[in-house]
């Protein structure tokens, strides 16, 4: 049982945090949301929404026996449930006659994934936050392996194309319908597997049946596999404005399918931070100001410099500190 | 005839049977789903070309259809040729006129109401504009048009510019609610269903190098393929994995029939995980009957009992056959022959016809679903075989029959078949058994976490992992 370091996870981290933003935002007019989630064995989220809304009652489902005991230890509030079950078996008997909180935290990409994001939002009562993370990007694309060995006497386009059909035959009902191999790479993956999940939600929710998931924010980013994050809320098809409305204003949403938005903070000391913030926040961030009070390059190159300052200026809001501590 | 009056003064005159349009409109819609509709659009392209070639074509090359939609508007674009102004009666009265000649085609537009039914399910307001040679003209359906009970003539008139090829374009705009919504906010999904169907139903016609594009994404053709491994013509043919073929003209319809095999037969892993409910399916099978009518699958990748599953003696269609699949093609130029429903998506079960067909059909799947009975057990082994043969596609198939030794079918005049000896297995019995226990499902991620250090492995894989131990343990 390997588990990440979630903990040292900055851009992960922020992601976190864009929920409790959307959770601040929708329970404005309804606190009486109920929050679900496969915490992993530092329940880490939970610690971070407890700590938000203190009344928030929550449920974590973990089918590991071992990772599940340890959550036992790690338990953070009263108001959280712990369950040794998957969210499989869990989601056969739920009635959702509730609003809820589901994210369905994932570590990798299986066909199978993306079936219980339908699911949930088949289940879930209206005005329900759903959140789906997923791994976007392949480990074993056959040309990036195959460039690494030397004299190689296979036909890698033919190679490559069986690996694309492969995956268009896995993914076959809720893709697009043209898939290029291209599309396979890490800088175009998480653009494609939004297309997916939203043929996925439109054909679990389609235009007619009274219901929508309406699109609240999405997310590309890499600590150090790149992951993909999408929120949205399941609601009825005339609430689906009221939502577009109340988000208007939120700086990083997402409300029309937009091509999802890269989150890659740079690493920054704690005196550099407090030094910039002191800049910030800037009307229009574009990472010049910033990198001109800060006088040097923090990347290769004044563009890339600038590109991380703008990350920074972006979501430093939400940009964990790390610090060490002595726990007497 | 107007008739006396009776004593309260009612006077019985003939009664007012003129259909309304309301009819047309709001109600013939109604049997069609918004892809059916839309593929009705696309026939009429096909029918287009086949008028232009004037016979059946053997390629379709240079020819294409563009489809665009949004929120606001849906638009055909093609170059197959246009609606010559002699054919203006039956491409836009409703219903084909009864003077109207037969085309010698084969062509499946037979009622004369796919276009109008198109129209109407998606919009209230419609300019088709052709040219067909020296005829070039558009015709407007507006909402006023639709609400007027009693002007049923359309108005017409010259085209405001020459295309560069004769062809049609029809579009449409005031798209009725659902349908703004689902080619808007669900277009995604739609665009996806869409070109999956037109991949499925215009395979063969795609194949022979019809372009479709779907707002600018070209449709790619999903051929299924048959495996055929080498066959030698010997007095006593040797087994081989090849398809059944059946060959015939009943009544001027051409028929050709072929079922066979598109992968190996399935592990008993892969049929377990199926019948369990666990297996996430996105992939769309191959299994099944495809029926194709003059080119345009009418009906793809059926298991039921229409296609002859689970009827005299066949077994229902389950996972053991998922690499069965067949294609029966029927082909006339008198499109009122073909056993096709009117939405032409359709199989007409009761059509003598289909079902004289449908008995080879059966023949076809009983030959195959023995097959797979025989090598269970034996997977890896008729794995090994399945991949010395080629993936033929139904066109090569075509081609490649006429080297196979047909024989004559007795009760049909000219029926032709090969029915292949399919190869057994060495040993029918095979020493191997099934070991089958069902257990709490926290119980054997316990056992999977505890001996292969992974609570989500396979339940079949920790069993076997488990038999593994205790033998090793047996044998000591």
């Amino acid at each position: 049982m390997k588990h990440p370091p979630y903990q040292l996870r900055p851009n992960k981290a922020i992601d976190r945090l864009l929920l409790v933003e959307i959770l601040s935002i929708v329970r404005e007019k309804d606190r009486s949301y109920r929050y679900y989630g496969l915490g992993g064995p530092f329940l880490e989220e939970f610690r971070l929404l407890s700590q938000h809304f203190a009344d928030f009652p929550m449920t974590s489902l973990e089918a590991n026996l071992q990772t599940f005991r340890r959550q036992k230890f790690h338990r953070c509030t009263k108001n959280l449930k712990l369950l040794n079950q998957t969210l499989s078996s869990f989601l056969e008997t739920y009635t959702g006659d509730e609003r809820a909180v589901f994210w369905l935290d994932y570590p990798d990409l299986h066909p199978e994934r993306i079936q219980e994001f339908q699911t949930v939002l088949r289940l879930v009562g209206d005005d329900s936050i759903v959140k789906i993370t997923l791994k976007a990007c392949h480990d074993d694309l056959p040309d990036e392996l195959l460039s690494r060995v030397p004299a190689f006497e296979w036909n890698v386009g033919e190679v490559c194309a069986r690996y694309l059909a492969e995956f268009k035959a896995k993914y076959d009902a809720i893709l697009p319908p043209t898939v290029t191999y291209d599309q396979l790479r890490r800088g175009q993956f998480p653009e494609l597997l939004q297309n997916i999940l939203q043929i996925a939600a439109q054909r679990t929710l389609p235009i007619g049946c009274g219901r929508a998931f309406q699109p609240l924010h999405s997310c590309f980013y890499s600590d150090h596999t790149q992951m993909y994050s999408l929120t949205g809320v399941v609601c009825r098809d005339a609430a689906a404005k009221e939502y577009q409305r109340r988000f208007a204003n939120w700086p990083v949403r997402n409300l029309r399918w937009a091509n999802p938005k890269r989150i890659d903070v740079p690493v920054l000391s704690v005196k550099e931070r407090i030094f910039l913030e002191r800049h910030l926040p800037e009307k229009r961030p574009t990472g010049r100001g910033l990198r001109r009070v800060l006088g040097y390059n923090i990347a290769n190159g004044v563009p890339a410099s600038q590109r991380q300052l703008l990350q920074y200026a972006t979501f430093f809001k939400y940009y964990p500190y790390f610090a060490k501590v002595d726990v007497v | 005839m107007t008739q006396k009056a009776k004593p309260d003064g009612t006077i019985y005159e003939p009664v007012n049977a003129f259909p309304v349009k309301s009819f047309f409109v709001t109600m013939l819609t109604r049997d069609i789903s918004l892809p059916d509709a839309i593929l009705d659009l696309l026939d009429n392209c096909v029918d287009g070309i086949l008028r232009t070639e004037a016979k059946p074509a053997a390629s379709f090359a240079g020819y294409e259809a563009k489809m665009t939609f949004d929120k606001s508007h849906f638009m055909i674009h093609d170059n197959c040729g246009g609606i010559p102004w002699s054919l203006k009666d039956y491409a836009f009265r409703m219903g084909r006129p009864p003077d109207q000649p037969q085309q010698k085609l084969p062509m499946v537009g037979v009622y004369g109401i796919g276009m109008k039914r198109a129209i109407f399910k998606m919009g209230e307001r419609c300019l088709i504009s052709t040219q067909s040679g020296p005829h070039n003209y558009e015709v407007k359906i507006s909402p006023a048009w639709i609400e007027d009970q009693v002007d049923w003539s359309l108005p017409a008139s010259a085209g405001t510019s020459r295309m560069k090829e004769d062809g049609t374009t029809i579009y449409i705009s005031h798209l009725n609610e659902g349908i703004a919504n689902t080619l808007g906010d669900g277009a995604k999904a739609f665009h996806t269903e869409l070109a999956r169907r037109i991949a499925e139903q215009y395979a063969f016609i795609i194949a022979k190098g019809f372009k479709v594009s779907i707002n600018g994404d070209r449709v790619e053709p999903r051929p299924t393929r048959l495996v055929l491994t080498p066959h030698e013509r010997t007095k006593k043919a040797a087994p081989t994995i090849s398809p059944f073929i059946y060959r015939a003209k009943i009544d001027g319809v051409d028929v050709f029939l072929a079922i066979g095999l598109t992968r190996a037969i399935p592990t008993a892993e892969e049929v377990a995980a199926e019948d369990s409910g666990t297996h996430v399916r996105y992939k769309s099978l191959s299994a099944g009957w495809t029926v194709v009518c003059n080119e345009r699958a009418v009906l793809y990748c059926d298991r039921t009992e229409l296609t002859g599953w689970g009827e005299d003696e066949i077994p229902r269609y389950h996972t053991q056959f998922i690499a069965i699949s067949g294609i029966v093609e029927f082909r006339s130029n008198d499109a009122s022959k073909l056993p096709t429903t009117t939405t032409k998506r359709g199989i007409d079960a009761s059509s003598p016809l289909y079902l004289q067909v449908k008995s080879k059909m059966r023949e076809g799947l009983r030959l195959f679903t023995a097959y797979t009975y025989w090598w269970k057990g034996h997977e890896a082994e008729a794995r090994a075989m399945i991949k010395k043969g080629e993936e033929l596609t139904f066109a090569e198939l075509r081609s490649r029959a006429e080297k196979l030794p047909m024989r004559k079918v007795s009760r049909v005049p000219g029926g032709v078949q090969f029915k292949p000896k399919l190869p057994r297995p060495k040993t029918q019995e095979s020493n191997l058994r099934r070991i089958t226990f069902e257990r709490p499902l926290g119980e054997i991620r316990a056992v999977g976490a505890y001996i292969l250090d992974d609570a989500e492995a396979s339940p079949s894989r920790i069993g076997e992992e488990c038999f593994k131990r205790a033998l090793r343990e047996a044998n000591k």
